[in-house]
């Protein structure tokens, strides 16, 4: 297991690498100067614009660019006056020593940003997951053992449609009818910002967290009992379990040993495009409910073609999404012994 | 004795139709009835949103963006029987041009992942070898970026029109298509008429086209459904978020987030776009689904 591990971590690289080079491609792509946002003054002589040019590296050809982004400068000097003889000391880190830049916007290095709302956003993402899982593989084994009768019909349904709702419409009308009609819960945001102490108030943040993670939940209940169910459904029509049955085992053995593990296989892996799902869900519900987290982060970063930040904080949702894999498989692992790495 | 003869040739020549793939499929979803349904009302909001316009603005003499300070917000009624907007816009009307907007995207992005995915699949399942390996890197690559952050980075550098929303759209929803394809082609082309194919001196570009392609269609045509509801789904998450089609030019997502700011005037504002959204994309699945029961052999009774 622990060398296996090792291989799929190492196996990661490349795609991580690849990530980082899609990212910073796609970015110098993008049409603009992203010096004009620094020049506010028009008449800005022609001087100082390349000489923050050059101060920036933004003179410099894309994949030399991309190299001083990944490995930083502070090995190399910057010729910041233009005559060919480099005069100042490079400060950068680069991305392989976890520098991941400065913030055009807030003047400030981007992980600090990130690291900063990070916890917001695993406090808005983590339990869905468990509730959704929980929930999920509850209702769908449920569904699977009355097969066909009305409560059957009735989750089949709802769980298509919960699939099909908008979770950024379904969070509009949460907020319509239970914060700005009934008013029983906050309209958006992570506390109560009337409370100038910074302590942590347990009732105050779970009536915040109420209904984004209801909205988050309900995607998730609603594809895990899908598949759930589906397993389940399968695994009830194989020979051991008809084996374990005429054995005479208890009914409920049968059913914990022989079905659930087996129905269960499936579900670990889709705990992967589970939690990339989820993760594209927080983006636009932190947006709904003006929560603080990645997801707000990215999109203000977005307007305010703040690239460094785009860029940093779409790679830690692709590692934080390739890790979500690597559970997916060691999950598969513990359920499965026939797996053998 | 000759009449006998054409007899039979009609019969074995009926038969074989009755086996083709297209009429298995017709007659299986013709016996289901919630599939049915689904593909009556994505028809009759196809027609309505690509016919509804034209209709609209000839015959009625009516423009989508006649604004009027005095009406705004006015509840449904039977001048305008969804009400109006903010700027007093008939929100009828704006729902069928939104929806030929994200129809007409959901519908050509689609075309584009399923052209690029089953190409892309088919050719790394069966050159195997390098092609396989490259291609296999970019696909584990680009699927292990959640989607939703290079669409982000995407739209943020091209600001979408509809038409560079299809690409974005399409150039990143491939990639479940290719996967599943290349799966299949895998089992595929061990298969003996592929071997015999081969054996007769069958090109390359013959075998694919004229003996495997014909094999991965159900499997392409089923995720593409699936995929055109995700892409309704997609399309207008960004929209809300306000990197997808900007407005004026109405789309379901932007009104929804339109309406955000304007919900306590009228609720008519939040809940018809999304309704609309949320009745496309169920009727997607639910065809998507109904297609999975029609055409996958493991599901055949």
């Amino acid at each position: 297991m622990t060398s296996y591990l090792i291989r799929r971590v190492f196996q990661a690289i490349p795609t991580v690498l690849g990530i980082t080079l899609i990212s910073f491609v796609m970015i110098m792509l993008a049409p603009g100067d992203p010096l004009t946002r620094f020049v506010v003054n028009p008449e800005a002589s022609k001087e100082s614009t390349e000489h923050l040019r050059r101060l920036m590296g933004l003179d410099k050809p894309i994949l030399e660019q991309y190299l001083y982004w990944m490995v930083g400068n502070d090995w190399t000097t910057i010729d910041v006056d233009g005559d060919g003889v480099g005069d100042l000391q490079g400060t950068r880190l680069g991305l392989l020593r976890g520098d991941l830049g400065q913030s055009f916007q807030h003047n400030r290095p981007v992980l600090d940003l990130i690291l900063e709302r990070v916890p917001a956003t695993l406090q808005l993402s983590v339990p869905p997951l468990f509730i959704g899982y929980g929930l999920g593989i509850l209702l769908g084994t449920l569904a699977a053992a009355k097969q066909g009768s009305f409560f059957d019909q009735l989750l089949r349904f709802l769980s298509v449609v919960g699939t099909a709702l908008p979770n950024f419409w379904l969070g509009l009308i949460l907020i319509i009818i239970f914060s700005v009609n009934l008013q029983w819960l906050p309209i958006g945001g992570m506390r109560d910002l009337a409370k100038t102490d910074s302590s942590f108030d347990l009732l105050d943040t779970i009536a915040h967290m109420i209904l984004p993670t209801i909205v988050l939940s309900l995607a998730i209940i609603a594809s895990v009992t899908r598949y759930m169910r589906a397993s389940v459904l399968e695994v009830i029509e194989q020979d051991y379990v008809r084996t374990a049955r005429s054995k005479g085992l208890s009914q409920r053995r049968v059913f914990n040993i022989h079905i659930m593990r087996n129905a269960l296989l499936p579900i670990a892996t889709l705990f992967g495009p589970g939690l990339a799902a989820l993760l594209s869900g927080t983006v636009i519900i932190e947006q709904v409910f003006s929560w603080p987290g990645m997801g707000r982060l990215v999109i203000t970063a977005i307007y305010q073609r703040d690239f460094p930040v785009v860029m940093g904080t779409v790679l830690v949702g692709a590692i934080l999404y390739i890790i979500g894999l690597l559970i997916s498989d060691i999950l598969y692992g513990i359920l499965d012994p026939r797996i053998r790495y | 004795m000759s009449v006998q003869t054409k007899v039979t040739q009609l019969n074995t020549v009926e038969k074989n139709q009755e086996r083709s793939f297209w009429n298995r499929m017709i007659k299986q979803i013709l016996r289901d009835r919630l599939t049915l349904m689904a593909l009556s009302i994505l028809f009759l909001f196809t027609v309505a949103s690509f016919f509804g316009p034209t209709i609209v603005e000839n015959a009625l003499h009516v423009d989508v963006e006649d604004a009027s300070v005095r009406d705004r917000y006015l509840p449904p009624s039977s001048e305008h029987i969804l009400g109006t907007d903010q700027l007093g816009r008939d929100q009828f009307i704006r729902l069928l041009y939104g929806g030929r907007i994200s129809l007409l995207i959901a519908y050509s992005a689609s075309l584009l992942a399923m052209t690029i995915g089953v190409s892309v699949g088919t050719l790394a399942g069966y050159f195997g070898g390098a092609i396989d390996d490259i291609l296999t890197w970019v696909i584990s690559t680009l699927s292990s970026i959640p989607s939703l952050f290079l669409l982000l980075i995407a739209s943020a550098i091209f600001s979408p029109s509809p038409e560079v929303l299809v690409m974005i759209l399409g150039f990143l929803s491939w990639i479940q298509i290719a996967r599943l394809v290349r799966g299949q082609i895998l089992s595929l082309k061990r298969q003996d008429f592929v071997l015999a194919a081969q054996a007769l001196g069958s090109s390359d570009l013959r075998i694919m086209v004229y003996h495997i392609l014909p094999n991965v269609i159900s499997i392409a045509l089923i995720a593409v459904t699936i995929s055109a509801g995700n892409l309704i789904l997609v399309e207008s998450g960004l929209s809300f978020l306000g990197l997808g089609v900007q407005p004026p030019t109405p789309t379901w997502g932007n009104m929804l987030s339109d309406s955000r700011s304007y919900f306590s005037y009228g609720i008519h504002l939040v809940v018809w776009p999304g309704t609309m959204i949320t009745l496309t994309v169920l009727c997607f699945f639910l065809l998507g689904d109904g297609l999975r029961d029609a055409l996958d052999p493991r599901n055949r009774k």
